[in-house]
């Protein structure tokens, strides 16, 4: 962190057909504590980079579509090389409240934390945003075995609203992950063979028609590539194969 | 003595802390085996310890050792410290969170507290219960001298309520090569990794021993 200023505080917005939820959600970010905004467009059909824009924001495009995991890589890259200190990755379907950023990064900015999850599961609040029951079951059931796997105490793996320290990207092979959806679950792994530190503070979260969803198969591949995250981490660290993915920087 | 060989605790112990050089704190050093594993890895350790004849005998192995009872929380002048080692010493206290909120205050900015205690969920003391029996023995999860008894969540809890942010919370499987030395070495070493494996996928049943790495 740079020491004679303040921190450099840079949201990311990996950012994919989000041009009906976009600028309500840019607009709920305060603007006070966050010195930057950058949005990396992965090649949508609708009007995202055109608001984007005409809303101020860094924009980076990918001209094909890489997914949600090759997005964030961008998204990291991006903020890291602009120096930001901190990074806090805002979904763009407003379906997290970016009301509350001061509060995700109190615990890096205190010296507590080298990421900070906002978690829907923490005080068992998510059904009452609307979660589904069976994705709430199946959240449950993959975290109860992450936990396990990886020695954690985390309420949820797959929450989309996180802040990073540099001191965390620089250490990991963020670039080495998944393209898809797994890719929040591996950054966790990694983090925990760097030996960061990783705290959770609750959060209230809005399911709604245009907030993005997975369906039924595509969480069906999610939760398999889960399983098989954690088996390589099991063989990683029982040195059965190494993962060079999986060593810290 | 240092449990040395594959997923004993006190290996698991040394892999939680942070690369040396460090400020360490053994809190019921014994013999001194962690002072001595700890000194060999290019840390600074204090120790403490009640007994008199092990602070004695554990002495050579620390910068400086104190002879004192943790409950009376004595005060330290090499604080702050980096890493507070609490390995199967919370087990032993009338008051637990008394000592973890002395080790909190005992801590370095960015320091840590690890902690490792036995598993009073472990297979065989669930299955001995069912079958009516609770009997101390002279060591092991049910020993005579402990005091206290954690599952993994009144652990979690107990690291929690004293202010502290539990990072990693790994099950440790039994000390299967104090019995069998066998399984140290492959082939028997198999079962080890069983032992190890079913500690980790479900540590409330099957691990041994809870290790700990908590922040502030």
């Amino acid at each position: 962190m740079r020491s004679s200023q303040r921190p450099k505080i840079t949201v990311v917005m990996p950012a994919y057909n989000a041009a009906r939820t976009l600028a309500a959600c840019v607009a709920d970010i305060p603007r006070s504590v966050v010195d930057e905004i950058i949005l990396v467009d992965d090649a949508s059909q609708d009007d995202t980079v055109a608001i984007a824009r005409e809303l101020g924001l860094e924009v980076i495009r990918h001209p094909v579509n890489r997914g949600y995991g090759g997005n964030q890589k961008t998204c990291y890259r991006q903020a890291l090389s602009r120096g930001a200190d901190i990074v806090v990755m805002v979904h763009p379907d407003h379906q997290y409240d970016p009301r509350i950023i001061p509060q995700l990064v109190a615990p890096i900015l205190d010296g507590r934390a080298d990421a900070v999850f906002g978690s829907r599961m923490l005080g068992g609040r998510a059904r009452e945003g609307g979660m589904p029951l069976w994705k709430y079951l199946a959240n449950i059931a993959l975290t109860r075995l992450e936990n396990s796997v990886m020695g954690l105490q985390l309420t949820e793996f797959h929450s989309g609203f996180r802040a990073y320290s540099r001191h965390f990207l620089d250490r990991v092979r963020f670039e080495a992950n998944s393209d898809a959806f797994v890719f929040d679950s591996e950054i966790i792994a990694q983090g925990v063979l760097a030996g960061l530190r990783m705290v959770e503070i609750p959060i209230a979260t809005r399911y709604f028609p245009e907030a993005s969803q997975i369906g039924v198969l595509a969480s069906l591949r999610y939760g398999l590539a889960i399983l098989g995250l954690l088996v390589h981490f099991l063989a990683h660290v029982g040195g059965l194969r190494r993962c060079p993915a999986l060593l810290p920087r | 003595m240092f449990k040395d060989f594959p997923h004993s605790s006190h290996r698991r112990l040394l892999a939680l802390l942070p690369p040396p050089p460090g400020r360490v704190l053994d809190v019921g050093t014994a013999g001194g085996y962690m002072g001595v594993a700890l000194t060999a890895r290019g840390y600074t350790v204090v120790g403490i310890e009640a007994d008199s004849a092990a602070a004695r005998a554990a002495a050579p192995a620390y910068t400086a050792l104190y002879h004192a009872d943790v409950t009376t929380r004595p005060v330290l002048a090499q604080a702050p410290f980096d890493v507070v080692l609490l390995a199967d010493v919370l087990e032993h206290l009338p008051d637990p969170a008394a000592t973890l909120a002395w080790a909190v205050g005992l801590l370095a900015a960015g320091g840590r507290v690890l902690v490792s205690v036995p598993n009073v969920a472990f297979i065989s003391v669930r299955l001995g219960l069912l079958v009516g029996r609770f009997q101390y023995r002279p060591r092991g999860i049910l020993d005579r001298t402990h005091l206290r008894f954690y599952t993994r969540r009144s652990l979690v809890q107990e690291i929690r309520s004293a202010g502290l942010q539990p990072q990693r919370v790994l099950g440790v499987p039994p000390p299967l090569p104090l019995v069998f030395a066998a399984t140290a070495r492959w082939p028997g070493r198999v079962l080890l990794e069983a032992a190890a494996l079913a500690a980790r996928l479900w540590p409330q049943l099957f691990a041994y021993q809870f290790v700990v790495e908590a922040t502030r």
